[in-house]
């Protein structure tokens, strides 16, 4: 009988557990990040009475932790993988938008602005469509002005997420410390009791996982150690290591991210991963090359048509002069340099300009330049560093003044701030250069059947370009200039005199001559403006292969297509994600009728137990009975 | 496999998410008409439409500057051909004059209105267009034509504006004065004639014309008549090349010119050949108006006036070929500019169809996908209703 008590009460002890632990899932079916509780009973062994083994009960053997620590690791990579690609995401579509806006993108803004030359080409004389060019090559420049300005916004939010995930990492990793901590003191204690600390170290780690790429140890003691990057440790056991971020000596805009107590290793390109990896990545891949590549469109389209400007004459019948100004290479030098060199960069060649910054270091003995962005050597760049043979790199030349020191090195970016700084400098609608520098005419007595066409001004930088030249006949076969020399003459073949071009046809007749003269007062001519309406197609970018137009289209489709594989990518990973959420769930969720039929089982359990009570209960009394 | 209720929930929202994600998408293609919201939906499409629609921009550009340049055309066009008729009708008058029936007084009537005539011409000359451009200026912007105490002056220069009216395709603008009223052979196109000053005989001498091309060298020669009926032929240097009997209306023939002399000239009278020399039709009706203004009391006066009529009327002929090769060179750029006014509009409508293929949205589809997406979520919402009530619970 005693027997029957004490396992019935046995029963009534395990059963309460089990009630209470299925409540305690009830309770907790919501709790982000909470993992099931599974009572197992076992039989309390027996006592044996003449050879016979009676059971003495029921125990609550353990209260069980229902996880898979594979499902965890897998939801960990598939979050890891999937914020990244969010961010990624996030921060290109808002790229994209800006830059490809039918009504807002660059292509809307240069086809009003070339069409506004033309319109200076129809009416070279009229003041009104060289105002009218004059404000759409301003709406150009605002435009540009915008989207760099927006790229910097950008490019601000970008360091301000870098600020906030540092801060986040931080606080999850001295969470985990902290639990480790607790976990190690209590590693004593078996069972279930440590079951909601660890639902709270692995929630903690995977947001962490959210945040950036880590790897982690399990050690015996129950604590788990927590790694970045290339294997530095922020989690040792009850300890955690800060993160934190300090200037670019690159670039102060930009953030390093470092160790708080090793701040001089940058730890930054060695992260990966989770939504700081994903800021970081598209910092470097999207942001700096947008930004150049916008830089280099809009030097290259400033520089053609000022040159192009400066190659003609303005209505007051003086050279032109420039219409853009242009902010030229940015050249900075990090605070490590010893030496007393300085760096002078400017943009020579349009045309082999690249989307990529340069960074030249300075051995001892010699320069060596390397690619910033891949890193990669550049080797076969001419010159010798001075003012007079400066280094030449991708369209750059850089002359080097004072001495540098060993290890010294420079970084130098060509078009970063181009398309910032694009700006009309031209006010006055006249000092648009429509008409050309020179022309061309046949002296009114010629009685030849010869003509001459239009000066072509091949090299506006002749410093006797407009210099008066008769080409003057002695026969239908030779010529002189200027009333000297003998020149054999084949119609059709261009003579170049002084910078100009000129093609004379036909069959002159002795003392037929022609003449090329400065262009005063031709403000009907609109050669030149022709000429700046043509930059548009001249394939001046990427070695001669693009135009201003290809190249806001590659820029376009880039980031397009950019977005649109962080799109397809983050689809596949967030369905991953998911999947592994959802094996997770299914070993750690908790299932409400699962618990409404426990919670049936265990108070049936527990109700039975009673009745055994009860009985134990009338037995008693019955032996009581037989006394009374 | 087992489910933890959180996964009901979690799998049906996220579900009704994604239909309505989609739904959003769909409702603002069929909002916009856009096939494309984002270059990210079709990262190939948007650049092309990109560059399609610069390609429209220009085309209408081109147009737009066809136009300009039609009617700058259309001015220069009617205004030669202002300018022939006027040459027309004074060539009639030179004819007239040359009759020896009309009187002094028909005559300056005559002089009165070739003077008249002048004024036109050269206010046609200096023809204006809408914008207050001269159009024979070439690139100056001056009143081209302007007379003084030595006679016309051209104020221009031999500019001729190009205007972009296709892709890589120029067109010229007006013609240069220069080359429209000026650069005109005088004569017959290959040489000239002409009496000498001092004739005093009543003789005058024609046109000519070149019958030999390959001995034509373009030299001086003049023919003296000793007297009245024996003549000598000279050459520039004043060696005699030819000797003869002169009658009247005879040939003479030297180094492949040909021309004829008629009346009767005076012992001593020149008549002298010489290469075209370019001039302009002002010259030439100027020439004209000094012959109307010689008067014919003596045979000499007769000679040389007769002599200079004909040759003013032979270098109005000159003037209205030189006008009518002018128009008809406006006229084929004007025809060149239709064809290509057809082609860019050509290219508009294949611009335009390319890029409605790409991004205009296919309304059928589209609105057939949207019912689809609706029916999805609609299912999605009644199979959460659905769900959300089975729960073991109900039943204790």
């Amino acid at each position: 009988m005693a027997d029957l008590l004490s396992n019935a009460l046995s029963s009534l002890v395990s059963n309460q557990r089990a009630l209470a632990t299925t409540s305690h899932n009830i309770a907790n079916a919501g709790t982000e990040g909470y993992s099931r509780q599974e009572v197992s009973f076992s039989a309390q062994n027996g006592t044996s009475i003449g050879g016979l083994t009676i059971g003495s009960g029921v125990k609550v053997s353990e209260i069980r932790r229902m996880y898979d620590q594979f499902a965890i690791s897998q939801l960990r990579a598939a979050t890891a993988a999937s914020s990244q690609l969010e961010v990624q995401h996030d921060l290109a579509t808002q790229l994209d938008n800006n830059l490809a806006d039918p009504d807002l993108g660059l292509t809307a803004f240069l086809s009003q602005f070339y069409n506004s030359i033309q319109d200076v080409a129809n009416e070279p004389a009229s003041l009104s469509a060289r105002q009218l060019f004059l404000a759409e090559a301003q709406t150009l420049g605002n435009r540009f002005n915008d989207v760099s300005a927006q790229i910097d916004s950008l490019d601000a939010e970008i360091s301000e997420r870098v600020d906030s995930a540092v801060a986040e990492i931080n606080d999850l990793t001295s969470q985990i410390a902290d639990i480790n901590k607790l976990l190690s003191e209590s590693s004593a204690v078996v069972g279930g009791g440590n079951s909601d600390l660890l639902d709270q170290r692995d929630q903690a780690i995977l947001k962490l996982s959210a945040l950036v790429n880590i790897s982690s140890a399990e050690q015996d003691d129950g604590s788990i150690n927590i790694f970045i990057g290339r294997g530095d440790a922020l989690v040792l056991g009850g300890n955690s290591t800060e993160l934190s971020t300090i200037r670019s000596a690159e670039d102060p805009a930009r953030r390093e991210i470092v160790l708080a107590n090793n701040t001089g290793f940058d730890l930054t390109d060695s992260l990966n991963g989770g939504s700081l990896g994903g800021a970081l990545s598209f910092q470097r891949e999207i942001i700096d090359v947008t930004r150049n590549e916008l830089g280099r469109i809009a030097v290259s389209v400033a520089t053609a048509l000022n040159d192009q400007n400066n190659a003609g004459l303005d209505l007051y019948g003086q050279r032109g002069q420039d219409i853009f100004s242009i902010a030229g290479p940015r050249v900075s030098q990090p605070s490590s340099n010893t030496g007393g060199a300085a760096l002078t960069a400017t943009i020579t060649d349009t045309t082999a300009l690249t989307a990529q910054d340069i960074e030249l270091r300075f051995n001892g003995a010699s320069w060596q330049a390397f690619n910033q962005q891949s890193g990669a050597q550049i080797t076969g760049f001419t010159g010798s560093g001075t003012v007079a043979d400066p280094f030449v790199i991708d369209g750059v030349s850089i002359s080097v003044s004072g001495a540098a020191n060993a290890g010294d090195r420079f970084y130098i970016k060509p078009t970063v701030d181009a398309a910032g700084s694009f700006s009309v400098v031209m006010t006055d609608p006249s000092r648009i250069a429509a008409a050309a520098a020179t022309r061309s005419e046949a002296v009114l007595s010629n009685t030849g059947s010869a003509k001459i066409s239009e000066t072509l001004v091949v090299d506006p930088s002749n410093p006797n370009l407009m210099d008066p030249v008769s080409i003057s006949f002695i026969d239908a076969t030779t010529y002189q200039i200027n009333g000297a020399g003998s020149f054999a003459y084949t119609s059709g073949n261009p003579i170049v005199i002084n910078g100009n071009q000129v093609t004379i046809n036909g069959i002159p007749n002795a003392g037929d001559s022609f003449n090329i003269a400065a262009n005063t007062g031709a403000n009907g001519d609109n050669r030149n403006a022709m000429a700046m309406a043509a930059t548009e197609d001249l394939k001046n970018l990427v070695g001669g292969t693009q135009s201003i137009n290809d190249a806001v289209g590659a820029l376009v489709g880039k980031v397009a297509v950019y977005t649109r594989s962080t799109e397809v990518n983050l689809q596949a990973q967030e369905n991953l994600k998911y999947l592994a959420s959802e094996r997770q769930a299914s070993v750690s969720g908790v299932n409400l009728d699962e618990e409404a039929a426990n919670l049936i089982r265990y108070q049936q359990a527990y109700s039975a137990a009673a009745q055994a009570i009860s009985t134990a209960n009338d037995l008693f009394q019955s032996l009581m009975g037989a006394f009374r | 496999m087992r489910i933890a209720s959180s996964q009901i929930y979690g799998a049906s929202i996220r579900s009704m998410m994604d239909q309505q994600s989609q739904l959003s998408k769909t409702q603002a293609q069929l909002a916009t008409g856009n096939r494309i919201q984002n270059p990210a939906d079709d990262p190939i499409g948007a650049v092309r439409v990109q560059g399609l629609g610069r390609s429209l921009e220009r085309t209408e550009q081109y147009s737009s500057n066809s136009n300009i340049l039609d009617s700058r055309l259309r001015l220069e066009e009617e205004t030669v051909g202002n300018s022939i008729e006027i040459l027309q009708r004074v060539r009639d008058m030179a004819i007239q004059a040359n009759n020896p029936v009309h009187s002094e007084e028909s005559k300056g009537a005559l002089l009165v209105q070739l003077k008249q005539e002048i004024d036109s011409l050269l206010a046609y000359a200096n023809t204006q267009d809408n914008d207050g451009r001269y159009i024979f200026s070439g690139y100056q912007n001056a009143a081209p034509f302007s007379y003084d105490s030595n006679g016309i002056n051209y104020n221009g220069d031999d500019g001729q504006r190009q205007l972009l009216i296709g892709p890589a395709r120029t067109l010229g603008d007006s013609d240069p004065g220069s080359k429209v009223f000026m650069g005109i052979l005088d004569g017959n196109g290959r040489f000239a004639t002409e009496p000498d000053a001092a004739n005093t005989g009543d003789a005058y001498i024609a046109l000519g014309e070149v019958v030999d091309n390959a001995a034509f060298t373009g030299g001086d020669f003049s023919i003296e008549f000793i007297d009245s009926e024996n003549y000598r032929l000279l050459d520039a240097g004043g060696a005699v090349v030819e000797t003869g009997v002169y009658k009247a209306g005879s040939e003479f023939t030297v180094a492949g010119m040909s021309v004829s002399i008629s009346g009767t000239p005076a012992a001593g009278d020149q008549f002298h050949l010489r290469a075209a020399q370019a001039t302009d039709v002002f010259s030439i009706l100027d020439n004209l108006a000094d012959a109307f203004e010689i008067a014919i009391d003596q045979p000499s006066a007769r000679g040389q006036r007769t002599s200079a009529i004909n040759n003013s009327i032979s270098n109005i002929d000159q003037a209205i070929d030189h006008l009518i090769n002018t128009q008809s060179k406006v006229g084929a750029r004007m025809v060149a500019l239709e064809t290509q006014t057809d082609i860019n509009a050509g290219a508009n409508i294949r611009i335009q169809e390319n890029l409605s293929e790409i991004k205009d949205l296919d309304y059928a589809e589209a609105i057939s996908r949207f019912n689809q997406q609706m029916a999805g979520l609609e299912a999605a919402q009644s199979v959460f209703g659905k769900l959300q009530n089975l729960s073991l619970f109900n039943y204790l």
